[in-house]
């Protein structure tokens, strides 16, 4: 039994002044009206974003649900960057559900999210330490630059060219084109990280509808099926090899396995660069470019300006992913590859999808 | 219409048991001591210690104490102010102690952070540190003060 998207709904990216409930709720109705169905047609609701204080309620994610419309229905929740719910969709759709939606919520303009991300860690040996976000990801930046030898101009090349892309998208959160020397004279934010070198946080929702083969065909004449998914998870003390992101090289693992395809099927990536060298580290992992090499990869990747472009704390995988199934409807490309990780680069998830 | 925000602060208190292996791992830098345990199965010697190996799966008793001093694996200075975290600029490394098979997350100081390149070189990896201890120590992670160049 295939899975198929029959539905996407987006919201704008950017700074919303309304709370992350009502954005959501409009995600919600716009899928709908994409799949071309009634809130009483779906049965199963997953939500994906995180429920920590990045909006300043515990088991946040919970007020999405009536926004869903899952009032008195079967709903369910991912506590993670929104992709790691998809394969609990698809789960949900091969065991008696016909029409599942995943809300994805994302919203990062009510706190600074440093400081929330920083409670996730161990309060003994790490949080008094005050490793911020970034700081984390300009440890693997040096490491990754070093290891490599990676000049900055190659890094800022990076950014130049999401850039680039972003502002093409006219969904993306981040749309102004920035030349090599603007990156490289950016401000220090952690060494050798620099501010343009970081995505940048936003808010937005996305929804999609997702049903099973022959309830998909029904539903629509291009649905976009769900050919593989992987996950994979990175330790919690921070003994790593920081130069490298083997947890995403895990998740590409199992879902190449599933969808029983190669590197060469795929026309076109979306990864979650959160930063320009996770960019090429990411590239890396998923087998797409060599070693220390990323950089220099000039394949179809992050049309839509990618994670440095556009980074709803929580949605961010699913705006990638969304971006896929657009381009896939629009006949664009046939199969695409979606990555998204989260946390202190602890945790990857990976999927596959094809027209 | 302008739409209401409200300010809201979260303060709660907690008293988190830090657990047997953790408060054997402060006892000790109470002393000036650093230990870890090691992993029957693997070898490995991991610190800060923790009650089990996450790759093997197997319980960790074998306690042993390593130098305070290593190599640095990692580093990076922060130069942006973040709400509630410290005023920078601030060094924050990962040390491989002598005796240890894993990292451990440290400051890193004694040296002049302005200049985050000069910084670097000083600390490039591979590049030896010591400890250097709070006098009046509490049995806490930030006993150990930062680690600096081994002279």
């Amino acid at each position: 039994m295939r899975i198929g998207i029959v539905g996407v709904g987006f919201t704008e990216f950017g700074i919303h002044k309304e709370p992350f409930y009502n954005i959501a709720f409009t995600a919600a109705k716009r899928a709908l009206e994409d799949a071309g169905i009634e809130r009483g047609e779906v049965d199963s609701f997953i939500l994906g974003g995180y429920d920590n204080l990045g909006v300043g309620r515990t088991i946040s994610n919970m007020y999405t649900a009536p926004a869903a419309g899952a009032y008195l229905r079967h709903e369910i929740r991912v506590s993670d960057d929104a992709l790691f719910a998809l394969p609990l969709a698809c789960m949900r759709l091969r065991h008696r559900s016909d029409v599942t939606m995943l809300l994805a919520f994302g919203h990062s303009s009510e706190t600074p999210i440093e400081l929330v991300e920083l409670q996730s860690l161990d309060p003994f040996f790490h949080r008094p330490l005050n490793l911020s976000l970034p700081a984390f990801f300009a440890m693997q930046s040096y490491a990754y630059r070093r290891r490599y030898g990676v000049d900055e101009e190659k890094i800022a090349e990076v950014v130049v060219k999401e850039r680039e892309n972003g502002s093409e998208n006219p969904r993306a959160f981040v749309r102004d084109k920035v030349r090599v020397e603007d990156v490289l004279s950016s401000e220090i934010v952690s060494s050798p990280l620099r501010r343009l070198e970081i995505a940048e946080w936003c808010d937005g929702c996305v929804a999609f509808i997702l049903a099973e083969e022959t309830v998909a065909r029904r539903l629509t004449d291009s649905p976009v099926w769900v050919s593989g998914l992987g996950w994979s998870l990175e330790n919690y003390y921070f003994d790593r090899e920081f130069q490298k992101l083997p947890f995403v090289a895990k998740s590409a693992e199992m879902a190449f396995k599933m969808a029983g395809k190669d590197r060469g099927d795929v026309e076109a990536l979306e990864i979650c660069d959160l930063t320009a060298d996770y960019h090429c580290m990411i590239l890396e992992a998923l087998g797409f470019a060599e070693e220390g090499r990323g950089w220099d990869y000039n394949g179809d990747v992050n049309h839509s300006g990618g994670a440095l472009c556009t980074n709803a704390y929580g949605s961010t995988g699913a705006f990638l992913l969304a971006s896929i199934v657009e381009r896939i409807r629009k006949g664009e490309i046939d199969c695409g590859l979606v990555q998204s990780m989260s946390g202190y680069a602890q945790r990857s998830c990976v999927a596959i999808l094809e027209g | 219409m302008e739409v209401k925000e409200f300010e809201i602060w979260w303060k709660i208190p907690f008293k988190h048991s830090a657990g047997l292996h953790a408060t054997k791992f402060f006892e000790g830098l109470k002393d000036g001591k650093i230990l870890g345990v090691r992993c029957e199965r693997c070898g490995r010697v991991l610190v800060p210690p923790r009650a089990f190996c996450e790759r093997c799966h197997v319980e960790t008793n074998d306690w042993v104490e390593v130098s305070d001093e290593g190599v640095v694996e990692t580093l990076t200075v922060t130069y942006m102010k973040f709400t509630g975290l410290p005023d920078p600029p601030y060094a924050i490394g990962v040390v491989k102690l002598d005796g240890a098979d894993t990292g451990m997350l440290c400051f890193l100081g004694g040296v002049d952070l302005s200049e985050w390149r000069k910084v670097h070189e000083t600390f490039k990896p591979g590049t030896r540190v010591k400890a250097v201890w709070k006098e009046e120590r509490e049995g806490k992670i930030t006993d150990i003060l930062y680690f600096e160049p081994l002279k």
